[in-house]
C-alpha cells in the first residue's frame, strides 16, 4: 500500500530583498510504501530540507501535492495542522530537540500528553518502546545527564510512541560519533523490520546504505534512486558511494 | 580609537534597543522624580507657608528612599542588561580586544548612559517641576501663585547622587570583565539548567514566618505595642515572601507534578514543569515584585485614606472649635467667675459662641496593683503599655462632656467607664477607698484609648472628692522620688460660627490676647494658683493638619509611582529575558506537534500564573496587615475604619488594573519573541 505520494512538487523563494527567486525544489515526484525505509540523499543545497519540510507540513509548496495516505497534506488547515502531524508523523531531529526541563519519560510523553491520552495508558505504551531502544533505566534522567546516542534514543521513542504511519527523521546521526551513530543506525533498521515507515534525509553513506531505497536529490529534483533488492549492506554502500561520485562531477564521464 | 568605541557603543544600544531603552528612560524618571522633591524641598517660598516645615520634614525623608530605590532599581536593570551583553563581551575578547579595551568601551557607553539619562531627567524635571508644585500646593491647599524657577541646588544634588550612582554602575561592570575569562563570557548566558531541589525546611520556614507575622498583625490590640511589632511583623513577612516565593512555590509544583493524573495533561504538563524553572530563576524576582506591590498598595491607602479622611481626624483631635485649658494648683470656687471670663475672651475677639461646656479633669498617670492605682516614681518606672491612666471627674461634669447619665454617688462611691473590664468591687487610690458601684465599658475616641494597659474616668460625687484626692496625691507624690506638680485641669469647650476665615481671624487674636486675661485671672493675689493657660484653635491647626497629611499624601502618590515604575519594569526585562529562554522550548513543542494555539494558550497561563501569584499574595499581605494599620492609624486620630478599607479596596483594583494592563502590554512582546513570529 502507498503511504506516501509526492506529486510534481516546486517551492520557489523569494528572497528578502528584491525580487530574486531562487527555485529549491523544481518538480519531485516519487511515492513511498508501506514499511519502507527510504533515505534521500543530496548535496548541501539541494533541497533536501525543503522537501522535508513541506512533508512534516512546515511549510507549503508553491504547487503541487503531497498525499499521505490518499491526503493532500498541503490543504491541510492551518487549524488541523498540528493535529495531523502529531497524529499522523513523528520526528527524528539532528540535533535530538528534547526539551531541557522535561525528563526523558516526559519528553517522550510529551506527544501523548498532546493528544490528551491518560497517564495509564501513556505508561502501557511507554514500557514496549522503552525496552525496545534501551532506555529504561534512563527515563528518569534529565538531557543534560545523559549521552548523545541516549539523547536521540529518547527522541525515537518520542516520535514512535504515538505509532505513527510515518517517521521523517533530518540527520538523525549528524550530532553523533561514530559508536552511537552505528547504534542509532541498527536500532532504525529494527524498527523498520517491525513495520514501521520511515523517510530520512541523510549526509551519510553510512547510514544511507541500510535503508532500503535511497533517492538522490539534485536542483530540486530525484535524480536517481537506488533499490536494496537483495544487495547487501557493504554492496549497497559501494553503489551509493558511485553515485554520489556521479552527483558530484556531473555524471558527464559514468552513464 | 576612541571613535571606534563610540561606533561600538551605538551599533550595541541600537541592536539591543528594546533593553536600554527601558534602562534609560526608567534612569530618567528617577531623575525627574529626585529633582523634584529635591527642588521641593529646596524651594524657599515654602519655608515661609503655614506648615511648609512639615513638608520640607517629609520631602526630605522621600528623597531618601529614592535615593535608595535608585540604586537598588539602576542596579537590577544594570546587571540584566550586563547578562545579555556578556556573549559580544565573550566575541570581542576571542576577536583580540583585550580585557581593558572592552573594560573602556563599557566604560564609554555605561557614562554616555549616564549623562543622557541625567541630562535627559534634569532638563525634562526641570520643564516638570512646576506641574508638580501645582499639584502638592493644590493638595495642601496653598493659595500662591507658582513661579516657574530652576532649583540650582537641587540640580547639584541630583548630579552628585546620579554621578556617584553611574559610577559604582560603571566599576561592577568593568569588575565584571576583568573577573571573567572569554569562554565563561561567551556561555554566560545561557548556563545549563537543573531542575531544582526541593527544600522542605525553607518552604516550611516560609509559611511559619508568614503565619507568625499574620499573627502579629492579626493580633496586636495595643498600637503601641504595634509600631515595634509592626516591624517584627513587616520583617518576618518579608523573609517570608522570599523563602515561599523561593521554595514554597517548587514544593507546591512539585507535588502537583507528583500527581500523575493531574500532571499528565496539556493544560498542565507544560505549565507545571515550565513553572518549575521559572520560579527557580525568578523567585528572588517575584518576591521584589509582591513586596515592592505590598507597599504601593499600604503607602497609597494609608495616606490618600489620612488625606481624605483630614476632617475625621479634626474632630477626633479637637473636641470643639475653641478649647481652652487652665491648669490651676486650686480647685477654684469660683468657676463661674472663669468661665465668664473665657466666654468673654472669645467674644470680646469677635467669635459668636453656638455651643459651650467645660469640666475639671485630674490626670494621674500610673499603675494599678491589687486594685490599687499607684504613682509611677524613682523606683517603679513602667513600659508604656503596662501604664494606666486614670481621670476623675464629678457626676455632673461627666454627664455634661459625654452626655452619660450615671447613677447617684456617695462620698465614698465610684462609677468606674474605661477599659478594661474592672471586676473588684473596690478601688484604691493614694490612700482613699471607694466602692465601685457602676463599671461601664467605654472607649473614647482619643489618642490614648487601647494604648497603656488601663484606661479609666472615675466619676465622683462632687468637686470636694476632687479636692480631698489632689491633698492625699500631693503626699503619696512626694515618696515617688519624683516631683509631681498635681493641678486641676479646667477645660473649655466652645463652638463657634462663620467661615473658616473669620474663625481663623477670632482664634489668632484669642492667642495673640490670651496673656492678658491671664494676668486678669490672676491680678495680685498669687494664692489663687494660675499657672498657666493653652489654647488651641481648630482652624488655625487645620492649616499644619493640611501638610502634614497633605504631604504625606503627596510623598505617598510620589513614591507610589516610583514602585510602580520599578515593578513595571521589572516585569518587562522578566518577560523579555524570558521570552528568549522560552523560544527554543516552545519551537521544539511546535516540532513535536503542538499547534500555535496551544502555545500561545500555554505561554499565556505560564504568564499569567506568574504575574498573578506576587499581585494575589500581596493582596493578601495588606488584608492581613489592616488590622495593625487600622490600630496606626488611631494613634494618628484617624479612627474612620471604613474609609481606610475603601482606601485599601479602590488601591488594590486600581493597582490590579494596571497591572493587567503592563502584563497585556509585556506578554505582547513576550509573545512576539517566544511565539517565533
Amino acid at each position: 500500500m502507498t503511504i506516501l505520494e509526492v506529486k510534481n512538487l516546486k517551492k520557489i523563494y523569494v528572497t528578502r530583498f528584491g525580487g530574486n527567486q531562487v527555485q529549491a525544489l523544481s518538480k519531485i515526484n516519487f511515492t513511498v510504501e508501506e514499511g519502507e525505509y527510504v533515505a534521500i540523499m543530496g548535496e548541501s543545497g539541494s533541497g533536501k530540507t525543503t522537501l522535508l519540510n513541506i512533508l512534516a507540513a512546515l511549510d507549503k509548496p508553491t504547487s503541487g501535492e503531497v498525499l499521505l495516505e490518499g491526503k493532500n497534506v498541503t490543504e491541510i488547515k492551518e487549524k488541523e495542522i498540528s493535529a495531523f502531524r502529531r497524529d499522523n508523523l513523528g520526528f527524528v531531529f539532528q540535533d535530538f530537540n528534547l526539551l531541557d526541563n522535561f525528563t526523558l519519560k516526559d519528553n517522550i510523553f510529551l506527544p501523548l500528553v498532546l493528544q490528551g491520552v491518560t497517564h495509564q495508558e501513556m505508561e502501557k505504551k511507554l514500557e514496549p518502546v522503552a525496552v525496545k531502544l534501551g532506555i529504561k533505566e534512563l527515563l528518569p534522567k534529565y538531557p543534560y545527564e545523559v549521552s548523545g546516542g541516549q539523547k536521540q534514543r529518547a527522541a525515537i521513542a518520542r516520535a514512535l510512541i504515538t505509532s505513527p504511519k510515518l517517521i521523517l527523521a533530518d540527520e538523525p546521526t549528524g550530532a553523533l560519533d561514530s559508536k552511537a551513530s552505528d547504534g542509532i543506525m541498527e536500532l532504525f533498521e529494527e524498527i523498520n523490520n517491525d513495520g514501521q515507515t520511515i523517510l530520512m534525509v541523510t549526509h551519510s553513506t553510512k547510514m544511507a546504505s541500510n535503508a532500503k531505497r535511497v533517492l538522490f536529490i539534485k536542483d530540486g529534483e530525484v535524480f536517481h534512486q537506488i533499490y536494496r533488492g537483495n544487495m547487501k549492506n557493504d554492496e549497497m554502500y559501494t553503489k551509493i558511494s558511485d553515485t554520489l561520485t556521479i552527483l558530484a562531477t556531473g555524471g558527464g564521464n559514468n552513464e | 580609537m576612541n571613535k571606534l568605541y563610540f561606533k561600538l557603543m551605538k551599533t550595541n544600544i541600537k541592536n539591543g534597543k528594546q533593553f536600554y531603552f527601558p534602562y534609560i528612560l526608567a534612569g530618567m524618571l528617577m531623575v525627574i522624580l529626585f529633582y523634584s522633591m529635591r527642588a521641593i524641598y529646596c524651594n524657599e517660598g515654602i519655608e515661609h507657608m503655614v506648615g511648609g516645615s512639615e513638608i520640607k520634614i517629609i520631602m526630605n525623608l522621600g528623597t531618601y528612599v529614592i535615593v535608595i530605590f535608585s540604586f537598588i532599581f539602576i542596579f537590577y536593570t544594570n546587571s540584566f542588561i550586563m547578562k545579555r551583553r556578556k556573549k559580544d563581551i565573550g566575541i570581542y575578547n576571542i576577536l583580540g580586544m583585550e580585557k581593558r579595551h572592552i573594560a573602556k568601551e563599557l566604560f564609554v557607553e555605561t557614562m554616555t548612559i549616564a549623562v543622557i539619562v541625567i541630562a535627559g531627567g534634569l532638563i525634562t524635571g526641570v520643564l516638570f517641576n512646576k506641574f508638580f508644585m501645582m499639584f502638592l500646593y493644590k493638595i495642601l491647599n496653598f493659595e500662591t501663585s507658582i513661579k516657574f524657577v530652576i532649583s540650582w541646588a537641587a540640580i547639584r544634588y541630583s548630579l552628585i547622587v546620579f554621578t556617584i550612582l553611574y559610577t559604582v554602575t560603571v566599576v561592577y561592570n568593568v569588575m565584571q570583565v576583568k573577573l571573567s575569562n572569554p569562554i565563561e563570557l561567551l556561555h554566560g548566558s545561557s548556563v545549563g539548567e537543573k531542575e531544582p531541589k526541593t527544600k522542605v525546611l525553607m518552604a516550611i520556614m516560609g509559611f511559619i514566618c508568614i503565619g507568625v507575622g499574620y499573627y502579629i498583625a492579626i493580633t496586636t490590640q495595643n498600637p503601641v505595642k504595634a509600631l515595634m511589632l509592626f516591624f517584627v511583623a513587616i520583617v518576618l513577612v518579608i523573609i517570608g515572601t522570599y523563602l515561599l516565593f523561593a521554595a514554597g512555590s517548587i514544593a507546591i509544583l512539585k507535588m502537583l507534578k507528583n500527581n500523575k493524573n493531574y500532571y499528565y495533561q496539556k493544560k498542565h504538563f507544560i505549565a507545571v514543569s515550565g513553572m518549575i524553572y521559572r520560579m527557580k530563576q525568578n523567585a528572588t524576582g517575584l518576591a521584589n515584585i509582591c513586596i515592592l506591590s505590598t507597599m504601593v498598595l499600604v503607602m497609597v491607602s494609608t495616606t490618600v485614606s489620612m488625606y481624605i479622611g483630614q476632617e475625621d481626624i479634626m474632630n477626633t483631635r479637637f473636641d470643639a472649635e475653641i478649647n481652652i485649658s487652665v491648669y490651676s494648683d486650686k480647685l477654684a470656687s469660683n468657676r463661674e467667675t472663669l468661665r465668664q471670663l473665657m466666654e468673654k475672651m472669645v467674644t470680646e475677639n469677635g467669635g459668636n459662641i453656638t455651643k459651650k461646656y467645660d469640666n475639671i479633669k485630674l490626670n494621674y498617670t500610673g499603675y494599678m496593683e491589687d486594685g490599687e492605682f499607684k504613682l509611677l516614681g524613682k523606683d517603679k518606672q513602667l513600659d508604656y503599655t503596662e501604664m494606666a491612666f486614670v481621670t476623675f471627674m464629678t457626676k455632673d461634669d461627666f454627664a455634661s462632656t459625654f452626655g452619660i447619665e450615671t447613677e447617684a454617688l456617695l462620698e465614698d462611691e465610684i462609677a468606674l467607664f474605661g477599659t478594661p473590664e474592672y471586676d473588684a468591687s473596690e478601688f484604691k487610690v493614694f490612700g482613699n477607698k471607694f466602692k465601685v458601684k457602676t463599671f461601664e465599658d467605654f472607649e473614647y475616641d482619643s489618642i490614648t484609648s487601647g494604648m497603656v494597659k488601663e484606661d479609666y474616668y472615675i466619676v465622683v460625687k462632687n468637686e470636694d472628692v476632687l479636692e480631698m484626692l489632689t491633698e492625699t496625691a500631693k503626699i503619696i507624690g512626694k515618696n515617688t522620688g519624683w516631683n509631681y506638680n498635681f493641678t486641676y485641669l479646667y477645660n473649655f469647650y466652645m463652638d463657634i460660627d462663620g467661615t473658616s476665615a473669620e474663625k481663623k481671624k477670632c482664634e489668632q487674636a484669642i492667642i495673640d490676647t490670651k496673656e492678658k486675661y491671664m494676668e486678669m485671672l490672676n491680678p495680685e493675689d498669687a494664692s489663687a494658683g494660675f499657672q498657666k493657660i493653652m489654647f488651641e484653635g481648630k482652624e488655625n491647626s487645620r492649616q499644619s493638619f493640611f501638610s502634614l497629611y497633605g504631604g504625606l499624601f503627596f510623598l505617598g502618590i510620589f513614591l507610589g509611582a516610583i514602585f510602580l515604575i520599578i515593578t513595571v519594569i521589572i516585569i518587562f526585562y522578566k518577560q523579555i529575558s524570558e521570552g528568549y529562554e522560552d523560544k527554543d522550548r516552545f519551537l521544539i513543542m511546535e516540532n513535536v506537534g503542538m499547534s500555535k494555539k496551544d502555545v500561545k494558550m500555554s505561554i499565556r497561563s505560564q504568564i499569567r500564573m506568574v504575574f498573578v501569584f506576587p499581585l494575589a499574595i500581596a493582596a493578601i499581605h495588606v488584608t492581613a496587615a489592616f488590622p495593625m494599620i487600622k490600630r496606626l492609624l488611631l494613634m494618628l486620630n484617624m479612627t474612620n475604619s471604613a474609609l481606610y478599607a475603601k482606601c485599601v479596596i479602590v488601591s488594590v483594583l486600581i493597582f490590579a488594573m494596571i497591572y493587567v494592563i503592563v502584563f497585556m502590554l509585556t506578554s505582547r512582546t513576550y509573545y512576539k519573541i517566544a511565539g517565533n513570529k
